[in-house]
C-alpha cells in the first residue's frame, strides 16, 4: 500500500522529487524487513525452496500435486485413484480415473511413488509414467485410519482405531519400502489415537490426537525411533514439517515450531483461527 | 372364507382411515438441503472476512501462505511471512470443499463435483481462472450432528452443499 500510494504521489511530482522519493522509500522497504528479522533471536530463516513450484500439504491430503514439472494432480476419494494433467493449471485436464482395490484415504508423494493410506494397508503406486500410475505392492495392517509418509527407503504409518475407519489400533508403524513391492514392518509403537504425521531429515512429527504432538529421532530409522519431544494439552491433527519450519493444524488452532533436527525444537506461535 | 377375510381386512381399514381425516401438526427440528444450481455453484467462490473455523479440515503451505480448508465450506488464508505472527487475511467461500493443492499461486481445489482453478497472486482477491464440470461425482454431504433427521433432498432443485437445522412442521395422522 505504501509503494502504492507513493507510485501515485509520483505521478503528481517532477523528475526532481521522484529521485529524492525513490531512494526514501526503497529506505523505508528494507528498514521493515531488518525490523522483521530482528524478531527472530537466531536470525532463523523459514523459506520454501523457491523451486518448489507446488508446496506442501498435510498427510490426511487427499490431492497431491506429482510427477514431471509438478503437471499432475493426484486425487484419492473411495476407491477412485483421479490423475489430472495440470500443466496449465487453469485448464485441468482428466486423463485418468481407475479403481485401485480397496478404500483409500491419504495419498503422499514421494519421487516417482505415490504412497496411499487405506484403512487395511498402505498401497505404494509408481508413477514414472504420470497419466499411468501402476500398482506395485503394499503393506497390510489391521483395520484403522492411517496416513503415511515416507523417506528414503522407510515410510511411516499411524494407525488410529474406533473412528470412522473402525478397528481398535492406535499404533505407529516403521516400514522397510527399500523393495517398494513388498514392504516389510520393521517396528511398531503403541499410540494413544493419532492423526496426521510427517518427517523431515531424519525428525519424525506424529499428530497423537488428544495426546498432543510428538517428535522423534528418526534419523537411523532402521534402528528404531526415540521420542525427544512432547507437546501436550492439545489435540493435534496434522502438520507440515518445510525446512525447520513444523506447521500444525490443532482442534485449538494453528501452531508453529521452529526445529532443527530431532533434538531442537520450540513453540514460536499458536493463534486461533478466526478470533 | 379366511382368506377373502384377509383380503377384505386392509380394503376395510382403508376406507375406515379415508373417513375420519384426523392429522395432527408437530414441529420437528431437522437438516434441510442446502441448494446450489450450476450457475450458482460457478458464482460461489468470493473472498469474504476472516471468520471461526468450525470444523479442522486439509491443510497446506505454499510461499509464505498457509491454507486451512473448512470442510464443506470454505478456505482460510493465513499469510505467514513472519511465521512468529501469522496474520488471518480473509476465507475464501468454495462449497463442497474438501480437498485442495497449490502449484505455482493457483489453488486447484474441489467446488463439490468441479474441479477448480483459484489465482491467488492478489490472496486478498482470488480469481476463478478454470473449472472443470463433473470432475468428481456428487457426494452427499454428511453433517457431524447424525441424531438429527435428514429431509429427503430433491435433487432437480441442484446438488447438496450443506444443511441447515431448520424446524419443520410435518403433519402426521393421529392414531
Amino acid at each position: 500500500m505504501l509503494l502504492i500510494s507513493k507510485i501515485r504521489k509520483m505521478k503528481l511530482l517532477n523528475k526532481i522529487s521522484l529521485i529524492l522519493i525513490l531512494p526514501a522509500s526503497l529506505w523505508i522497504l528494507n528498514s521493515c524487513s531488518e525490523g522483521a528479522e530482528a524478531g527472530f533471536d537466531d536470525n532463523t530463516q523459514f523459506e520454501q525452496n523457491p523451486n518448489n513450484t507446488s508446496g506442501d500439504g498435510g498427510s490426511l491430503n487427499q490431492f497431491t500435486i506429482a510427477g514431471p514439472n509438478q503437471n499432475y494432480l493426484y486425487t484419492v476419494r473411495n476407491s477412485t485413484i483421479t490423475v489430472f494433467d495440470i500443466t496449465n493449471v487453469n485448464t485441468p485436464n482428466k486423463v485418468n480415473e481407475f479403481n485401485a482395490h480397496q478404500e483409500i484415504e491419504t495419498v503422499y508423494d514421494m519421487g516417482d511413488k505415490l504412497f496411499m493410506g487405506t484403512p487395511i494397508g498402505m498401497l505404494v503406486y509408481d508413477i514414472q509414467t504420470p497419466e499411468a500410475p501402476q500398482y506395485l505392492g503394499e503393506f497390510r495392517h489391521v483395520r484403522s485410519c492411517d496416513p503415511v509418509v515416507a523417506e528414503d527407503d522407510v515410510a511411516f504409518v499411524t494407525l488410529r482405531g474406533g473412528g470412522e475407519c473402525g478397528g481398535t489400533s492406535n499404533e505407529l508403524h516403521v516400514l522397510d519400502i527399500s523393495d517398494p513391492t513388498n514392504p516389510q514392518m520393521m517396528f511398531n509403537y503403541d499410540m494413544a489415537g493419532p492423526y496426521g504425521l510427517g518427517i523431515d531429515n531424519g525428525t519424525l512429527f506424529v499428530c497423537d490426537g488428544e495426546d498432543g504432538l510428538k517428535v522423534y529421532d528418526a534419523s537411523n530409522p532402521r534402528n528404531g525411533i526415540k521420542q525427544v519431544a512432547h507437546f501436550s494439552k492439545l489435540k493435534a491433527i496434522d502438520v507440515i514439517p518445510v525446512d525447520g519450519l513444523l506447521i500444525m493444524i490443532a482442534e485449538e488452532g494453528l501452531y508453529q515450531y521452529k526445529y532443527n533436527g530431532p533434538e531442537s525444537i520450540e513453540l514460536i506461535i499458536s493463534i486461533k483461527i478466526g478470533d | 372364507m379366511k382368506h377373502l377375510l384377509l383380503i377384505m381386512l386392509p380394503g376395510v381399514m382403508l376406507l375406515a382411515t379415508s373417513c375420519y381425516k384426523c392429522t395432527e401438526k408437530r414441529e420437528v427440528s431437522k437438516l434441510t438441503p442446502r441448494y446450489m444450481s450450476d450457475d450458482e455453484l460457478k458464482s460461489s467462490i468470493k473472498m469474504e472476512n476472516q471468520r471461526a473455523i468450525s470444523t479442522v479440515g486439509k491443510i497446506y503451505f505454499k510461499d509464505d501462505y498457509i491454507y486451512i480448508s473448512d470442510p464443506g465450506k470454505g478456505i482460510h488464508v493465513i499469510d505467514n511471512k513472519d511465521p512468529r505472527a501469522p496474520q488471518n487475511i480473509g476465507y475464501v467461500t468454495v462449497p463442497g470443499n474438501t480437498e485442495l493443492a497449490v502449484k505455482n499461486s493457483t489453488i486447484i481445489a474441489n467446488n463439490a463435483t468441479d474441479l477448480v482453478s483459484i489465482n491467488m497472486e492478489d490472496p486478498r482477491n482470488p480469481v476463478v481462472t478454470g473449472r472443470l464440470n463433473g470432475a468428481f461425482p456428487f457426494e452427499m454431504p454428511t453433517d457431524q450432528s447424525r441424531s438429527k433427521q435428514y429431509v429427503t433432498p430433491d435433487l432437480s432443485k441442484g446438488i447438496v452443499v450443506g444443511w441447515n437445522e431448520k424446524v419443520v412442521v410435518e403433519e402426521s395422522p393421529c392414531y
